[in-house]
Parts: structure tokens; C-alpha cells; sequence
């Protein structure tokens, strides 16, 4: 310990001990710079720190690492070999020295490596050989070895930080992850900076390549524990408070749940295109200080019902949910749950089979159905069709396409407009047409030319709304829509021609389903399925009596729903829910007497009297 | 094993089936395809098959509707003479909430249908020729005399929140209903037909408040409720003077949420679906509130009750398969005390 004081002391002379001290070291450290400079060691010297300049550092430097130094005596030069001793935010490049040769003694400067690397070599060669265990080969190698584990509650925590602190390994990897964090931070330096002289910007290169060489080797998690282990060391309460009681956004922020949970809320609360680390920072600090935020901010184009549950409850459903949904769709523009709740199931299972763009979030859907119909040959039973009146003949023509815009694709409604304009001879060739959206501003030079789709009513925002379109600036043909999704999601009738879409689950995309038709059923599935969720049909008016009210003792409106998430609340069972008309990002939490009460309500209505609630997998 | 399984079974079922002092509200037809009951008289109207509404009376059956496509239907009777339907085309296969079915108004006197627009909600008021239904693709609500067959009025709903149903109570010319601004606040509006005049009558402090309505007697009883910030609140205003600043409070409590709101007038009740607490637990059941003495007592034992309407001029919950009242053709109720019917 460098600062002492007697038990005697009373609390003004220990603080002004301390003010003076404080003042000694400045002072001193003022004249560390006084020292000369010494770049030529003779090889038999030998080198040895100053009392002085292992007070700075350990007075002046990063707090958690001296319980690195203290119990590791070659961490610290491996530290400074490895530029990670900071002093008043200096990376330090120097350091004053005891020079040691022929009896004599003299006070040097010297390059912070070359002592280091002394200091190593000569004292330190099982360390020099653990090292290998971290090199960019054997690195992966020797994460895997930790098996880490998210702690699980206070007394796992504080067992697997006792475990890490009194690690050998310790310093390699805190000096790793400070590396990296460095290398971050010089990178967005020389971008602010991009006149930054060739010195800075190959010292910046080279630690690009490192970072580039060894960030890989961590998942996510991995660095995110050991960045919150190296900077907490001293301070087991502070790194154990990251991973208990944490919120949603907590264990997003520590790599414990994935980043989809928060990024697509936090892109729509700021209407932003992308996030930066600012961004998430203030999404947390607003979803945490002002729940009420999410009742209704947070849904892709205000396309959900709402009010959605307040942050506070959305973070811990979403802790509870496993639906893979890295995306966000838009329920109200689809304007049907059955595709829509298809769609989640698909992108749950093959979260790269369809991609989905926040710009474009109503083709994606239908194009999961549609692309399950082209799959079996049965293009022909796709109901949908745009439709225009020829002017000549004044005869209907009509073509079918999947709702949305997609130029990739043909059967995408952009691309069947293209069609419509090249063959109802309105130009010559087929122009890449787009949907004009809420932006479309005809005085703007952009939407002069070209073609643009727009609704007839500029407030249907629906997929089958009639459209109008424009052509280099001019109205040219107004196109409708015909025919309806009114696919079977489970089993309605006996000898249908068209399969229903929990069927194509099964039969084409290999899935198994089993019957869910008690808590403990549903409790166990969730449990033994890792990736198993929950799909069912229930009565909209019970799941939300609140927001749908029954028109009729014996009304019911089918509402498909996905369970991905189970709670214990006292005596209720919980479960997280998603109908297929909520955000996807906003989950409720209901009870299990209501959502049996909604399926079993709806089952006495349905046209087979089937039970729909089954485990998916 | 087979007992085994014959056990498992009976227990399940034990497990499912609730244990309850209501009634079971029965009839000759399947009750499950009945849309619309009077027990007095023993006219039904119920659903024969997907496609076909029939009229039942003591004596024969008569087809009401036929469509072409499979359909559910919601009857409500106006008055002595019509009956309003509400046709869902592809019920079981379209399933968004917000569709629009068809509206048609039926003449029983003269057995005669007529298609009257398309939409949703439809709902009777005061007077009882008065009706009206909601269109959400078009975010309005249509008010129209069945008997003269013409149009009152069309609100103008705002339809940049989707999946907002709106509240409307109608009582000769003064128009209630809630309306939802971009931030998706709901707020009372008053509309006055024969002045124009519309003004906002209430604007919550709650962001999640909803509101329903129905009228009694002389009064307009209003339920304010929240699910996501827990909160009731009962009040009403004279029909005489609407003044909100002279509301009379019945309850107001931190409990939540309240909906279904129901008048009665026989009980000078209002009836809703509220939380109580249980032994162990909180449960929702049916509240009656009691508007002369605001005393609310708790009339199903259901715990987990989600809904309730009136047919057969009774208070009935719809729960699982089955449709329970909570009182018999005297008034009795079957749960908590019974206090005198109020004559």
C-alpha cells in the first residue's frame, strides 16, 4: 500500500495527508519529464523501475490493472510492452529506470518496450510461454476452453469472477481486449481526423491489423464479459450488477441477447436509417427513464396495435421470448395475420430465407407464402391479381403478383406495373417503377421523371389499396387489385384444393408439431425445444377483451398468435405472445387461462371443431 | 395403461372445466349457432349453416340470408320490427379484425333484407331506429335511420392508428364518441346534430386510456380504463345538461382494466368486467355497480372472465364453450347478495 495513515489521524489530517501526497506526486510526476533520456543500453545492464515511477503508475494509472500487477509480478511489463499502461489518459511510451552496471547506479528515461521486453526475458519465461495460448492461432482455442456462461445469479457470479481474477491468464486477455478497444477508438480518431500526419496513420494501420487479427476469435459475449471483467477488477459488485437484475437492454448491451431485441424499437423511437453506439446509449437511457414511451413509439410505421406494453414490460417479455426476428414487418400494411404470423414462423426457423428491409416490409411477408406456393408448382392457386382497363378495347386485363415492391423479382406488384405500362402500350419499354410512399412530392426534381405508384386515397395504406401511376410526372393508368388472401392457416375444411399454410410447415419445410393443450404441455415444450415456439389460433375478443370488445355472446374473430416465452407469476402461469396484428418487437405477456379460454372458445366455432394450439419445431 | 390415460383424461378435464355457481344459458337450437335469442318469445336467429341465417319461431323456421361465400354473422334487434346483421365473409379464413363485413337491415314484419353498406360494429341506440356501424378502411362511422332509410350523419374517424375501434353512444341528437389523435391518445368528443356543434368533452391524463359508453335512463354512463397504467374510473352526465364538469363520479380506482360496460336499467346497473381480489390471486369477473348507492359487487365466480353481453334480456359471459348467465328470468343473481330489483 503507498497511502498509510494512523488510526489516530482524524479525518482532516488524513485528508490533508492525502491533499499533500496528491500534491508530491505531481509535482514529481512533473519531474519524471526532467529525467534524461537515455536510448542506448548497454546489454549487461541491468533495469529497474523506479520507486517513483511504479507509484505513478500505479497512483495514476488504470485502478482495476493493479490487482493484475499485484498478482502477476510480469504482467506489468508485459503491460507496457503492450501500450496498455495509461497515465492521464497517456498511453505511456516511456518510463524512468534504475540503470544498474559495474556497482553503479544512474536514472533514465527509456523506451517503455525495451524495459519490457528486459524485464521478460530475463525474469519472466513460463509467462513468455503461456503467452502462446493467446496468440491470434490458439486464441479461439483457448476462449472455447472457458466454456463461459452467462452467471446465473449472484453467488455464480462472484464464483466466476474469483475464478478469472486469480487467473494466470488474466493479463493476456485484459491487454487483448484493451488493445482492441484502442485500436476502436484511434480508428474513429483518424475519421474525424483525416488529415492526421503518415506517423499517426501508420501507427493506426498497424493497429487496425491487430484488432482485425484477434477481435474474431471473441464472440460477442466473450469480449463484452472480458472488457466488463478487465475494466471492473477491485469491484466485484460493479461487474456483478451487469449481469443481475438486468433489464432487456442490459444483456443486449453485455452480447447475453441479441441486438435484434432493441435495434429495430430504437431505429423507429429516433426515426433513424442506422444506429451508432450513441444511438443505442440514448435508446436504453429513454427506454429505461421513460417507459411510456413504447405504449406507442417503437412499431415499424405505426402498423401495430396499440398501446404496446411499456418499455419496463416489453424488456421483460422480450428476456423471456426466443423468436428469431431479425427484421421488423408491418401487420396493419399486410393487412393479413395469417401471413404475417406464417412469415414469423419462417423467418424463425430460416432467419436468412427471405430478407426484409425496414423500407420494404409488406413484399417479404407475402413473398414467404407465395415463394411456399412456387415451391409445389402452385402458382396458379395464388389468388391475388392486378388488374387495369385496356383503353382500346376496354377489356380487364389481369396479372398475378405478390403485394409490394421488389425489382428483383417479376411477380412483385412494382414489377407487374412495369408490365402493365409496357403492355398497355403506355412506353415502349418496361420502366422501373417504385412505390412513391408517404415522401412522393411531385415539385421535386426526383419524382418528375420516372415511374411512381401511388394509392388513389392517399391514406389507404393497405396492400390492396387502388393504385394511380405516374409516369415521367404524368398520370397514366390506374391499376386495382383482385381476388383474396383468404388462405386456411390450420385445417378449415376436408378436401380442400389449397393446402393450409400450417400444413406447407409441415410438409415442405420438415417441421414437427405436437398438440399443446395444458400448462404443462406448453411449459415443457418451450423447455425441451430449444428452438420449439408455440402457434395457435384463438378468439381475438378474449387474448384482448380490452381492445376488442364481442359484438355477440357467440362472436369470435380468429386471430392467429405465436408463445415463445414462459413466466411464473406467483400462481399464474405466463407466457410471452405475440398476435400476428402486434409489433414484433413488443411482445405481451398472457395468462395461460386466457389463452386456453381463446383457443378453446375459438374451437367451438371452428368448422372442424379441431383444437389449434401446437408446439412447432 | 389405459386407466392410466382414462385418468390423465379425467383430470384434465377436471382441470379445464370450471367450477361455478352461473347458469348455463340454454336453448333448443345449439346455443353455439344462436345470434340472436329471446326466450319470452322463442324467436331465435341462428346460423343454419356457414352460409344461411334462419328465423326461428315457436311454429317454423324461414331462411333470412343466403350469401355465396362462408360467412359468420352478428344480429342485433333494433326494435319491434328490424334487426340489423352484420355478414363476416370468409370468417374462418381472413382472419384481420379490421375487415369490413357487409350490413344489411332485416324487416321481420315483412321478411325483408336489404344490403345497406359495408362495415363493422354495429350497434342500436336511442331512439331505437337509430343505428350505427363503423368502417375502418374508410374511418368512419355511419349513423343511419333504419325506418326512414336515410343517413344521419358520417363521422370522420382518424385512421393513421390502426386497429382503433371507436366508442359511439347515440341519444336523439347528441353523438358520443372517441376519437384518436397521431400520438395515440384517445379523447371524448360530443357531437350536437341539430347545432353542429362539436367539441372535445374530455381529454385524459392517462396515454392508454380507452372509453365505452351506454345510456340509462336520462344519463350517459362513461368507463375510463386503462390496462397498461391500471385505472377505472365509472361516471355520468345528465343527458339534460352535458356538462363534463358536472359529471357524477361513481368509482374511480387504481385497478385495471375495466371494460365491457353494460346499462341495465332494470337494476339500475351498470354491469363490466373488472379485476377482484381473490384468495390468492387477482381474478376478473363481472362487477355490478350499483349507480344509486356506487356499491360494486362481484356477479361470476368464473375468475377468469374476459367478456360479457346481453341476450335473451340477460347478462351472459361467453367463457370457453359455454354461455353462462349471471341471473335468472327474476332477476336473481347467482353470485354475491341479491339486493331488491328495483321496480
Amino acid at each position: 500500500m503507498f497511502f498509510t495513515w494512523s488510526a489516530s489521524s482524524t479525518s482532516l489530517s488524513i485528508l490533508e495527508n492525502f491533499s499533500q501526497t496528491v500534491r508530491n506526486f505531481n509535482n514529481q510526476y512533473i519531474s519524471l519529464k526532467n529525467t534524461p533520456k537515455q536510448t542506448i543500453i548497454p546489454e549487461d545492464a541491468k533495469l529497474r523501475l523506479t520507486n517513483f515511477q511504479l507509484q505513478t503508475i500505479l497512483f495514476y494509472g488504470n485502478q482495476a490493472y493493479n490487482e493484475i500487477y499485484f498478482s502477476e509480478p510480469c504482467s506489468l511489463a508485459y503491460f507496457l510492452q503492450n501500450d496498455n499502461v495509461i497515465i492521464r489518459n497517456k498511453r505511456i511510451k516511456e518510463v524512468e529506470v534504475e540503470i544498474i552496471k559495474d556497482k553503479g547506479i544512474t536514472k533514465a528515461l527509456i523506451d517503455a518496450k525495451i524495459y519490457a521486453q528486459r524485464f521478460l526475458n530475463n525474469n519472466c519465461p513460463d509467462f513468455k510461454k503461456r503467452e502462446e495460448l493467446f496468440s491470434s492461432t490458439n486464441l479461439r482455442g483457448t476462449l472455447e476452453r472457458y466454456a463461459l456462461v452467462s452467471p446465473r445469479n449472484k453467488q455464480d457470479c462472484y464464483a466466476q469472477y474469483k475464478k478469472f481474477k486469480d487467473s494466470k491468464d488474466l493479463p493476456y486477455l485484459c491487454s487483448r481486449i484493451d488493445k482492441i478497444i484502442y485500436s476502436a477508438l484511434r480508428e474513429d480518431y483518424l475519421e474525424k481526423n483525416p488529415s492526421a500526419d503518415i506517423e499517426t496513420r501508420l501507427q493506426i494501420s498497424n493497429l487496425r491489423k491487430e484488432k482485425e487479427e484477434y477481435r474474431p476469435k471473441f464472440s460477442d459475449f466473450e469480449f463484452n464479459y472480458f472488457t466488463n471483467l478487465c475494466k471492473n477488477l477491485g469491484d466485484q459488485e460493479v461487474f456483478c450488477a451487469n449481469y443481475i437484475s438486468q433489464d432487456v437492454w442490459g444483456l443486449i448491451q453485455n452480447s447475453q441477447e441479441p441486438d435484434y431485441k432493441m435495434k429495430y424499437k430504437c431505429l423507429s423511437l429516433l426515426k433513424k436509417e442506422t444506429l451508432k453506439e450513441m444511438d443505442i446509449n440514448q435508446c436504453i437511457n429513454l427506454f429505461r427513464n421513460k417507459p411510456h414511451l413504447c405504449y406507442v413509439f417503437g412499431s415499424l410505421n405505426n402498423s401495430s396495435l396499440l398501446p404496446m406494453p411499456s418499455c419496463k414490460h416489453i424488456s421483460k417479455n422480450l428476456t423471456a421470448s426466443k423468436l428469431v426476428a431479425d427484421y421488423h414487418d408491418c401487420p396493419s400494411e399486410v393487412a393479413n395475420p395469417s401471413v404475417i404470423n406464417f412469415n414469423r414462423i419462417i423467418k424463425h426457423f430460416f432467419p436468412d430465407k427471405i430478407k426484409i428491409s425496414r423500407e420494404n416490409c409488406v413484399f417479404p411477408s407475402f413473398e414467404s407464402v407465395y415463394s411456399a406456393y412456387l415451391d409445389t408448382k402452385e402458382e396458379k392457386k395464388w389468388p391475388l391479381k392486378l388488374c387495369y382497363k385496356d383503353t382500346l378495347d376496354k377489356k380487364e386485363r389481369c396479372y398475378p403478383y405478390v403485394p409490394g415492391n421488389n425489382r428483383e423479382v417479376s411477380y412483385s406488384q412494382n414489377s407487374i406495373v412495369s408490365d402493365i405500362l409496357y403492355e398497355a402500350r403506355l412506353n415502349e419499354t418496361r420502366p422501373k417503377c417504385n412505390f412513391g410512399g408517404n415522401k412522393y412530392n411531385p415539385a421535386r426534381l426526383k419524382y418528375k421523371t420516372n415511374c411512381w405508384i401511388l394509392p388513389l386515397d392517399k391514406k389507404c395504406s393497405r396492400y390492396d389499396c387502388p393504385l394511380k401511376v405516374i409516369l415521367d410526372g404524368k398520370e397514366v393508368i390506374k391499376v386495382y387489385s383482385k381476388g383474396k388472401l383468404n388462405f386456411q392457416y390450420f385445417e378449415n375444411q376436408y378436401n380442400s384444393n389449397d393446402s393450409p399454410l400450417n400444413k406447407r410447415l409441415i410438409n415442405q419445410f420438415e417441421m414437427k408439431t405436437s398438440s399443446i393443450s395444458s400448462v404443462s404441455s406448453a411449459r415443457f415444450f418451450l423447455k425441451q425445444k430449444s428452438k420449439g415456439i408455440i402457434h395457435g389460433i384463438g378468439c381475438l375478443e378474449d387474448i384482448y377483451p380490452d381492445k376488442f370488445r364481442i359484438q355477440g355472446a357467440t362472436q369470435c374473430s380468429p386471430m392467429p398468435f405465436i408463445i415463445d416465452g414462459f413466466k411464473k407469476d406467483g400462481e399464474l402461469a405466463n407466457f410471452t405472445l405475440r398476435t400476428a396484428i402486434d409489433d414484433l418487437h413488443s411482445p405481451r405477456e398472457v395468462s395461460w387461462p386466457i389463452i386456453y379460454s381463446a383457443v378453446e372458445r375459438y374451437s367451438s366455432y371452428h368448422p372442424l371443431k379441431k383444437w389449434n394450439l401446437y408446439g412447432i419445431y | 395403461m389405459g386407466y392410466i390415460n382414462i385418468i390423465i383424461s379425467i383430470l384434465l378435464l377436471s382441470n379445464v372445466m370450471a367450477i361455478t355457481s352461473l347458469k348455463e344459458l340454454t336453448s333448443k337450437q345449439n346455443i353455439l349457432n344462436l345470434r340472436y335469442l329471446n326466450q319470452q318469445t322463442q324467436l331465435t336467429i341462428y346460423k343454419k349453416t356457414p352460409r344461411e341465417l334462419m328465423l326461428s319461431t315457436n311454429f317454423k323456421a324461414t331462411p333470412i340470408l343466403k350469401v355465396d361465400v362462408d360467412s359468420d354473422f352478428i344480429v342485433k334487434r333494433v326494435n319491434e320490427d328490424y334487426f340489423i346483421i352484420r355478414q363476416i365473409p370468409y370468417h374462418h379464413d381472413l382472419l384481420s379484425p379490421m375487415k369490413v363485413g357487409v350490413i344489411y337491415t332485416y324487416n321481420m314484419r315483412l321478411n325483408i333484407v336489404k344490403k345497406l353498406d359495408t362495415g363493422a360494429i354495429p350497434k342500436v341506440h336511442h331512439p331505437k331506429n337509430i343505428i350505427s356501424y363503423y368502417n375502418s378502411s374508410k374511418g368512419a362511422i355511419s349513423i343511419y335511420n333504419v325506418e326512414d332509410n336515410i343517413r344521419v350523419a358520417t363521422l370522420k374517424i382518424n385512421t393513421n392508428r390502426n386497429y382503433f375501434v371507436p366508442m359511439i353512444s347515440i341519444h336523439k341528437n347528441d353523438i358520443f364518441y372517441s376519437d384518436i389523435n397521431d400520438k395515440g391518445k384517445i379523447g371524448l368528443i360530443h357531437l350536437n346534430l341539430a347545432t353542429k356543434e362539436r367539441k372535445i368533452l374530455y381529454k385524459p391524463t392517462r396515454r392508454t386510456s380507452y372509453f365505452e359508453s351506454c345510456l340509462m335512463k336520462d344519463n350517459i354512463v362513461f368507463l375510463e380504463s386503462s390496462k397498461e397504467e391500471p385505472f377505472t374510473s365509472i361516471f355520468s352526465l345528465k343527458l339534460s345538461e352535458i356538462n363534463f364538469e358536472k359529471r357524477a363520479i361513481h368509482i374511480s380506482s387504481t385497478t385495471g382494466p375495466s371494460h365491457h360496460l353494460t346499462c341495465e336499467e332494470r337494476f339500475n346497473s351498470v354491469f363490466f368486467v373488472t379485476q377482484f381480489e381473490g384468495k390468492t390471486r387477482i381474478n376478473s369477473e363481472v362487477g355490478q355497480l350499483n349507480l344509486s348507492n356506487n356499491s360494486l359487487v362481484a356477479r361470476s365466480d368464473l375468475k377468469f372472465v374476459t367478456s360479457i353481453t346481453k341476450m335473451a334480456d340477460k347478462i351472459v359471459i361467453p367463457y370457453r364453450k359455454y354461455i353462462y348467465t349471471i341471473h335468472n328470468s327474476q332477476g336473481v343473481f347467482f353470485v354475491g347478495e341479491n339486493q331488491k330489483e328495483k321496480k
